[in-house]
């Protein structure tokens, strides 16, 4: 016994594992001495991780709502009101997986940005690009199937017009149809949405992230165009710990933020849904599919899901399409691009920002 | 051994690894080039390779077909009625509208001045529920502010169609709702 111990202490055990996990003994030492750039821009380069925090806590929560949910017509609010009222800290673990989930998207979407104003998706991290762009439509995947679970008005209706939206699609019906297990949002669409929502659409992500991550690991981080030649790279500093420990800080920061959002604004509980009430006054769908409402109030719905539709696709290859990033030039086109995306966004989203809390 | 950081070049890569991986490594590609040369050259094992490949394809349809019907919702059985009771009368306050279920559809009963009109309430730009906007005197939908007629006929907003119409009575203090 003596002997293993001494053996452990002087990296028998790493030894051990070595012998037996292969080639993977270099990735892994290969991917402990990663780097990070150090210039003005390094503040981007924490928002994937804060991204990745709120996942981990979406999932640590979820968890802690499936012990008392009931995915049914029936039992749905209930479930949910009781998880709000009666059960021990239910409201908190409620509110953080409310907020936490606003958060991730938040986070994702300026990580989403910088990583493409600083042309990040150029070769060779294509992959990481497009990883990254499934990762997004997870994501609002994942809040839009999120949403119906507390199935009050305000669920119900969001979900309404976010399959209606299919209705302008060719082959929309039939993907609704599937989507609501029927003709309209029902009990079914209920049962349906949390399937996907508790199991899918995790797994999913979970796989791509895994993608996304790896991908980190090999190819380290992406420096800006033309900081490496004009010499304001100030250096580089070692992932293991330095990096981890400032993301640390970060996530710390991200937390204390979520924890004072859920107590201080806490969502609110809302009415049951009734299929047979006409849609409330200033209905509206979450911050972050404003700009998408306002644009399907604006011009006809089939406009709309085209020109979204072809704006996403352009957003999702630019790794191919921008073919001076991959020379280390800047593509002033491109960023012109990300500019009018991001103003469309902000612009719209505070249209309805105006028109719903301010005007009213 | 260890890996330069930045280095992609495979056969550098190559070197680093290990003997024993180098070995299994080198008896894997020698399999995997046995195949392809065999397929190359054709013969029974040309075919083999196609019937695998047919046999796989045909497995994977078997598979899905299923699970892609098993998917789809089956059409439940309801009644189809030409017409029906929805509500009594009284129920519907006068300038004011009520969504009933007919055929297992919402539709909005109105009733203005005590004249009755009844349509789909079923906004026909995304699906939300209309309501009664009793200080314009019309139908309105609060998604996204699309505006009906009192008989269901568009007005304004970014709907594309009418709202689909019944007929309405009232019949021996019952209101009666049938397809027009």
């Amino acid at each position: 016994m003596a002997e293993l111990i001494a053996k452990l202490k002087n990296g028998g055990l790493q030894e051990w594992f070595n012998e037996r996990i292969g080639s993977l003994t270099y990735v892994i030492d290969y991917a402990s001495k990663k780097t990070v750039p150090i210039h003005r821009q390094s503040i981007w380069y924490y928002f994937g991780g804060l991204t990745l925090f709120f996942f981990v806590i979406q999932i640590i929560t979820g968890l802690l709502l499936l012990l008392y949910y009931k995915p049914t017509e029936a039992e749905a609010f209930e479930s949910f009101v009781f998880i709000q009222k009666e059960v021990p800290f239910g409201w908190l673990i409620r509110q953080v997986h409310s907020w936490s989930a606003n958060l991730m998207v938040l986070m994702m979407f300026i990580h989403m940005f910088s990583a493409y104003f600083m042309k990040a998706y150029r070769k060779p991290r294509e992959l990481m690009w497009l990883t990254g762009f499934v990762l997004c439509i997870l994501t609002l995947g994942l809040s839009f199937t999120g949403y119906l679970l507390p199935w009050n008005t305000l669920a119900y209706f969001a979900v309404k017009i976010g399959i209606g939206t299919l209705s302008y699609v060719p082959g929309g019906e039939f993907v609704a149809k599937i989507v609501q297990g029927g003709d309209d949002v029902t009990g079914e669409t209920l049962t349906r949405m949390f399937g996907l929502h508790v199991v899918l659409l995790p797994g999913l992500t979970l796989l791509v992230l895994s993608a996304h991550l790896i991908l980190m690991q090999t190819l380290g981080t992406s420096v800006p165009i033309g900081y490496r030649e004009r010499g304001l790279l100030k250096g580089e500093e070692p992932f293991f710990p330095n990096f981890l420990m400032k993301d640390f800080i970060g996530w710390m920061i991200g937390f204390a933020l979520l924890i004072f959002l859920c107590v201080v604004f806490p969502w609110e509980i809302g009415e049951q849904a009734d299929p047979l009430q006409p849609a409330p006054e200033g209905i509206k769908p979450e911050w972050y599919f404003w700009a998408q409402f306002q644009y399907l109030k604006q011009v006809p719905g089939a406009v709309a899901i085209i020109t979204m539709t072809i704006a996403m696709i352009v957003w999702a290859l630019v790794p191919f399409l921008d073919k001076k990033a991959s020379q280390e030039e800047k593509d002033i086109k491109f960023t012109i691009f990300g500019i009018l995306t991001l103003g469309f966004f902000l612009v719209e989203s505070f249209i309805v920002y105006y028109e719903y809390h301010i005007k009213s | 051994m260890q890996i330069v950081r930045g280095e992609y070049d495979r056969s550098k890569r190559l070197e680093v690894i290990g003997e024993t991986d180098a070995k299994r490594r080198e008896a894997v590609e020698n399999a995997q080039k046995a195949i392809v040369e065999s397929v190359a050259t054709g013969g029974r094992r040309n075919f083999l390779t196609y019937l695998v490949g047919a046999l796989g394809t045909l497995l994977t349809i078997t598979v899905l077909y299923p699970i892609a019907r098993y998917s789809y919702p089956p059409e439940r059985k309801k009644k189809i009625s030409n017409s029906a009771v929805v509500a009594k009368e009284g129920e519907i306050a006068p300038n004011s509208g009520k969504i009933v279920k007919f055929n297992d559809l919402p539709v909005m009963v109105l009733n203005v001045n005590g004249e009755y009109t009844a349509f789909s309430a079923k906004c026909t730009h995304l699906g939300c529920l209309v309501q009664y906007d009793a200080k314009a005197n019309n139908v309105w939908c609060a998604c996204h502010n699309a505006r009906y007629n009192n008989d269901g006929t568009k007005i304004s907003g970014p709907q594309p169609a009418d709202l689909e119409k019944y007929a309405v009575k009232v019949q021996g203090g019952n209101i009666v709702v049938s397809k027009v």
